[in-house]
């Protein structure tokens, strides 16, 4: 009978804790709308820490670190939004009006940004068009008459295709530099020598060690920051 | 007996836990709220404490809740203190805290990576009261505060030291606090030198101990030669300004330097200073303009610019204030902006910059506000100023901004019916619904490029591998097929692969090297010759069809093989 009873609490407590995690996104809907970005904020914090990960989230953390002044944090918030709806306009305006206060040179020093298709979509259109070309020349095989133009478009096509998803690849592994007066070291140790990383710059994440992390910049400097100094997209 | 002893053992570790940790419990990051509760016209420092890592540049400012508090870093400070061989970095973050309505708030605690482990600082309750009215008495309790350093190695000089240095002695610490009484958020400076007659054999060990409440901005160390009762002292000088932010009676307390010279071996002479006390007096009442946000210097000026003159109802623009002079802005939460009725004003970020000019600061900031404009019109602002108090002449000082005109318009229907319904510009509008829960990958991996180029390249390779031949600018492939022809100009196409020349001497030489035989070559002629004259219309023996000659192809080829 008590173990019965245990039981109930338990899951009546489950549910109790996933009910109140689902009202804190309205909340933080109505903390923006009602412009209280420093309690939406922490809002945000709340839901990222209990591991409720959405577009929605990422997007309104954005705009509350925005309001704060924030631009690095903020940046970083909307580049992870993206990774969620990489082609969702408001938050790509967003992203480019937080860029711009930043720094508007600052996209010539970024790396690849988040493209406008997942990865799976990529490999699809890059499925579709070598099967195609396949099909072509099977069917060739099979005494099908066919023309140089019938394969010269589709391949044309791949190698477009190819070229820009190639061009257009992000690194497996983004960060944006949230902290001021982070640089570059030499080695994973603690020093102040290196040059200067700007604050929401995104970079590429190359290796680990302990708690640095090695980064390579868009104009193609590598170096070693404090895990703390970046977030990582 | 043996119980017993088994007994005593388990009590005796069972003591021993707590004291392990607590001796091991010291926390790497700490956080200090100099006030719990403070005026309207006060202000509060938080000092967040980060030791054993000198690596973190720099901390966000933490949040409150609910709005009403201004929390602005004001700098770091870093110390090292060496005892019995073991060194301890310590990192101080100063943050300044303005209150901007009354009320109980929480200043929540901010996450911190210290090598790796994440730390969350403990959160703070403030309760912000009615103005304090600048009373006049002076009397408040100086707070000891060891975890607030001022950053700096030493500090101040000047004609009056307080321990004149002793006929004969090699060291000498001296410190000075000039001026002794200054208004709230006013400069002063401590210095602390060290004369040394003779030679260290290593830096001397220093743990500067300054009390709480006050801001500070370290100077750069100096180095001098000085003459003293006959001897000639090296004279190594620190100095840090500190700015007061409430009134009362502060104590320095004494400085403590370690030394060791002659020798490494040679014992350790601790030098110390006197306390210093400083007497904040607070800022007059009398002709205290009502702009007057909390300013103290000799001169500021201020200017004020916006992005648009001429907008819509319910458009935003943005107020650019900018302030500079001799004083400590970064004390300034905002200077006096007030709109006019129709337009809504709400502070946002800005950037600030302080620098040392010789002994004395300028800063520079800008505030930035963000000014909705709800109602067509033209609208003035010629209401933004910073009032401030000038130490020297002992009253306060008004700078004004010149005046900006803004023209309003009536904006279309959809701007005015979302203004209406209350709604925000698209670019402050939050996401309503959480939106997709799965994050995408974007990283398209080596393997995917080559696999579908692989299949492209095999696709192309096929098709030009049947007949007749595809070419691509005249290359095709030696895999190409040869199957059997199956019309009259793949006929052609399989008699010019298997003898290419243009001549019949030519061909009968290929045709030879394959080791066919002369009357092979003589019929391989004749249909060559058949099928020419059929595929250009003019065949001599209408008998003659395309499937006779495909035939006899065939024939050929398989008695050239069966030969």
């Amino acid at each position: 009978m008590s173990h019965r009873f245990y039981h109930l609490a338990f899951f009546l407590l489950l549910s109790i804790t996933g009910a109140l995690a689902q009202q804190d996104f309205p909340e933080l809907v109505s903390a923006l709308e009602s412009q209280d970005g420093s309690y939406a904020l922490k809002l945000a914090q709340k839901l990222e820490s209990q591991e409720e990960l959405s577009f929605g989230l990422f997007y309104n953390k954005g705009l509350a670190l925005r309001d704060q002044g924030d631009l690095p944090q903020a940046r970083a918030a909307f580049e992870r939004a993206l990774t969620y709806s990489p082609r969702d306009l408001a938050t790509r305006r967003r992203l480019r009006e937080v860029k711009e206060r930043l720094n508007p040179q600052i996209a010539e020093n970024d790396v690849v940004g988040t493209p406008l298709w997942s990865r799976h979509e990529a490999e699809s259109a890059l499925l579709l068009l070598s099967l195609g070309l396949l099909a072509l020349g099977l069917a060739r095989l099979a005494g099908r008459e066919i023309t140089g133009k019938q394969i010269i478009a589709p391949a044309g096509a791949l190698l477009l295709v190819a070229g820009v998803l190639w061009a257009m690849n992000p690194a497996p592994d983004r960060a944006v530099v949230t902290t001021t007066n982070s640089k570059l070291l030499a080695k994973p140790e603690g020093s102040s020598q290196g040059q200067a990383l700007q604050p929401g710059l995104m970079v590429n994440v190359l290796e680990r060690k302990t708690h640095f992390l090695k980064l390579e910049t868009g104009d193609g400097r590598t170096g070693w920051v404090r895990e703390a100094e970046i977030t990582r997209i | 007996m043996v119980e017993r002893t088994l007994w005593f053992i388990l009590c005796l570790c069972l003591t021993a836990l707590p004291l392990g940790a607590q001796v091991g419990s010291v926390e790497p990051v700490e956080s200090h709220l100099s006030h719990k509760q403070i005026g309207l016209d006060e202000t509060a420092t938080l000092t967040i404490t980060i030791r054993g890592s000198s690596d973190l540049m720099d901390l966000p400012a933490p949040t409150c809740r609910p709005q009403g508090l201004q929390i602005v870093s004001v700098g770091r400070s870093f110390s090292m203190t060496s005892i019995n061989g073991v060194s301890q970095t310590s990192t101080d973050f100063n943050f300044l805290v303005t209150p901007l309505q009354k009320g109980r708030f929480v200043i929540d605690g901010i996450n911190v990576s210290v090598n790796g482990t994440s730390y969350t600082t403990q959160s703070h309750r403030l309760e912000v009261t009615d103005a304090l009215g600048y009373r006049s008495q002076r009397s408040r309790t100086p707070q000891a505060n060891p975890g607030y350093s001022p950053g700096g190695l030493f500090y101040p000089r000047r004609p009056s030291f307080q321990q004149p240095a002793p006929q004969g002695d090699d060291f000498v610490l001296e410190a000075e606090l000039q001026p002794k009484t200054v208004y709230k958020h006013e400069a002063t400076t401590y210095s602390l030198r060290l004369l040394a007659a003779r030679n260290l054999s290593q830096d001397p060990r220093y743990s500067p101990n300054t009390p709480t409440g006050f801001v500070s901005m370290s100077l750069p160390q100096t180095n001098s030669m000085e003459e003293r009762n006959g001897r000639n002292y090296a004279v190594t000088e620190a100095k840090t300004l500190f700015f007061p932010l409430t009134e009362g009676d502060y104590t320095f307390p004494a400085q403590e330097i370690a030394l060791q010279s002659g020798g490494y071996f040679s014992p350790v002479q601790r030098l110390t200073t006197l306390p210093q006390v400083l007497t904040v007096l607070p800022l007059p009442s009398e002709g205290r303009p009502t702009s007057f946000t909390g300013a103290v210097g000799e001169s500021f000026e201020i200017s004020a610019s916006v992005n648009k003159t001429s907008v819509k109802v319910g458009q935003t623009i943005e107020l650019r204030v900018d302030v500079e002079g001799d004083g400590n802005l970064e004390l300034v939460p905002y200077p006096s902006v007030t709109p006019p009725t129709g337009v809504e004003k709400r502070q946002r970020d800005g950037t600030s910059n302080t620098e040392l000019r010789g002994e004395q600061i300028h800063s520079q900031r800008t505030y930035i506000f963000s000014l909705k404009m709800k109602e067509p019109g033209t609208f003035h602002l010629d209401d933004i100023a910073l009032s401030y108090f000038r130490p020297s002449r002992e009253r306060y000082e008004t700078v004004k901004a010149p005046g900006i005109t803004i023209t309003v318009d009536q904006g279309q229907q959809s701007e005015e019916s979302s203004i209406a319904t209350g709604e925000l510009p698209e670019a402050d509008r939050p996401a309503p619904t959480q939106g997709p829960l799965v994050k995408s990958k974007f990283h398209i991996p080596l393997s995917s490029f080559l696999a579908s180029l692989l299949a492209g390249l095999l696709g192309i390779a096929l098709c030009l591998s049947g007949r007749p031949r595809l070419s691509i600018g005249g290359w095709s492939p030696p895999w190409a097929s040869k199957s059997r022809p199956k019309n009259l100009q793949q006929l052609e196409a399989a008699l010019r692969d298997l003898a290419p020349g243009t001549d019949s001497i030519t061909r009968l030489a290929e045709l030879s090297d394959q080791g066919w035989s002369e009357s092979d070559v003589e019929r391989f002629e004749t249909l060559k010759s058949a099928v020419s004259q059929l595929s250009y219309g003019s065949t001599p023996d209408s008998n003659v069809t395309v499937e006779q000659l495909l035939s006899d192809f065939e024939n050929l080829k398989s008695g050239e093989k069966n030969s």
